[in-house]
């Protein structure tokens, strides 16, 4: 078991913890994301292709109990992205690729056990990662 | 990011869950973005209320913001939806149904269900300068470009949270700086010398510029300018293009590169993207919705044509008062062929003036484009017999 700690930024607070599902690329709700998953994970993106339509897809996966139980973006979060959480209420965090000392590829090769904690818009988001 | 204690106590529920939500919302893209602070906007200009785009749980959300005390705090106007007003476009019941509570929704907000994408020809113009929050992508660089207001390109649901707040984040296209031309464009000998032309233009501008474009020609007028705005906004993501003649702000383009476009370039890209106008089994004027003048210019040709041989869709504001009839002339009040379900009407080929309607009616439908200006295209509709 290895155990990382990742510090981005929070956009939406909320804390989380739920097995980590890595996508290492960007990805667009609108038409990949559209089902939303099975079960309770923390999602983690390189980035997402804005559509307008996104923050409604966002919200849909919340209302069915389908959505992430946080989002949290290697990149830079952008603004549909942050309106689908915020009316959706999912936690979310942005720019842990800043400062990790583990590349997105390689996190998406492992298994981790993820707990999230992101206290204050603006403010600082602890990820820690346990992994196998 | 600073709040005025006003927007404190909005982010804090003082004034209600939906103002509380729509401050959550727009503070929280504000911080991403990194802005300072938040500005005042005086109109709001929303997009994104088609059923068919939203489903039922964005008409829940609407609802949601109006049943907890969401009420538009500044001019608000509401963009196209997916069926028009009179029952042209088949409805499905079910989806009909979930479109009336929406636009019920809307207006019990005090949106002014304008159904249209040139709300700045229907009571909602902004003037030099004001902050604004409009989502819709031609009307943005409209009022950006020709009426000196200050828009982002938003989000439709930002767009309702900002007119909900009456705030958005001061970034972008609010800031000064970020207003200056950045990219000299001019034309070598020639210039756009109709709407269709205009679009070409405005196309290429869209593919080829990235920054802030000023185009150093003048346009023959204000129907070309709009085409051409329309047209760079859905080819590219321009926000704004300073043009000579009608551009209220006056800035000087300072260490700009340089962009030349010359008439050669104009015809191997409309020979390459879209057919010949012969064949086409309907034409569509109205991508931005017509103004005035150009339904009266229908209906004139409608009149001396006798009607017309094949379909002339004519997309227009749900407000509209004038509504020529004649054989073969559609009026779809209150939506557009990009956003309705075309596939019922049964086209292949669309002949349109529209470079806007040519990058989506292929793509979101299938169709087939020829691009030419509405009087070629209304000449090419007219009955064989009749001597327009």
């Amino acid at each position: 078991m290895k155990s990382i700690v990742l510090n981005g930024r929070c956009l939406n607070p909320g804390s989380a913890e739920a097995r980590l599902y890595t996508i290492p690329g960007p990805v667009s709700f609108y038409g990949e994301l559209e089902e939303g998953f099975d079960g309770d994970i923390i999602l983690l993106i390189e980035s997402s292709r804005g559509s307008t339509v996104a923050p409604y897809i966002i919200y849909r996966l919340a209302r069915r109990g389908r959505a992430p139980r946080a989002i949290l973006v290697w990149r830079t979060a952008e603004p549909m992205i942050i309106a689908g959480c915020v009316l959706g209420d999912i936690p979310l965090a942005d720019r842990f690729g800043d400062s990790s000392p583990i590349s997105l590829e390689e996190l998406s090769r492992i298994d981790c056990h993820a707990s999230l904690e992101c206290g204050s818009r603006g403010g600082g988001a602890h990820l820690h990662l346990r992994c196998r | 990011m600073h709040l005025t204690r006003e927007e404190e106590r909005m982010l804090d529920g003082e004034y209600g869950e939906a103002v509380r939500k729509a401050m959550e919302l727009i503070v929280s893209i504000g911080e991403a973005l990194g802005a300072e602070r938040l500005v005042p906007i005086t109109s709001a200009h929303v997009s994104g209320i088609s059923v068919s785009n939203i489903g039922a749980e964005g008409v829940e959300l609407i609802e949601w913001f109006a049943r907890h005390g969401g009420r538009a705090r500044v001019r608000a106007t509401v963009n196209p939806m997916g069926f028009d007003l009179d029952g042209v476009i088949p409805r499905d019941p079910r989806e009909w149904s979930l479109q009336e509570r929406l636009l019920r929704a809307l207006s019990a907000m005090g949106f002014h269900l304008t159904l249209t994408c040139a709300p700045y020809e229907h009571g909602n113009r902004p003037g030099l300068g004001e902050h604004i929050a409009w989502a819709e992508s031609s009307a943005v660089i409209y009022a950006n470009s020709v009426l000196g207001a200050r828009s982002n390109r938003e989000g439709g649901i930002v767009a309702l949270a900002a007119a909900i707040t009456g705030r958005i984040y001061e970034w972008g296209m609010h800031l000064d700086e970020e207003r200056n031309p950045r990219v000299r464009v001019t034309l070598r000998g020639w210039r756009p010398r109709d709407e269709a032309e205009a679009g070409l233009l405005g196309a290429l501008l869209g593919l080829r510029v990235r920054e802030v474009p000023l185009l150093e020609a003048r346009l023959p007028g204000l129907e070309e300018a709009r085409s051409l705005l329309a047209a760079a906004a859905a080819w590219g993501s321009h926000a704004l293009i300073h043009l000579e003649g009608h551009t209220p702000e006056r800035r000087a383009c300072v260490k700009c590169e340089k962009v030349e476009v010359d008439r050669a370039e104009l015809t191997a890209f409309h020979e390459e993207h879209f057919d010949d106008i012969e064949g086409s089994d309907a034409v569509f004027i109205g991508c931005p919705h017509v103004t005035i003048d150009v339904m009266r210019l229908v209906e004139a040709y409608a009149e001396k044509c006798g009607g017309f041989r094949i379909p002339v869709l004519v997309a227009a504001p749900g407000v509209c008062k004038l509504r020529p009839s004649a054989q073969n002339l559609v009026i779809l009040r209150g939506t557009c062929p990009v956003v309705a379900r075309l596939e019922s009407l049964g086209f292949d080929k669309i002949a349109t003036n529209s470079l806007k309607a040519a990058f989506y009616l292929p793509r979101r439908h299938g169709i087939r484009v020829a691009v030419a200006d509405a009087k070629t295209l209304l000449r090419y509709a007219c009955n064989p017999r009749s001597r327009a």
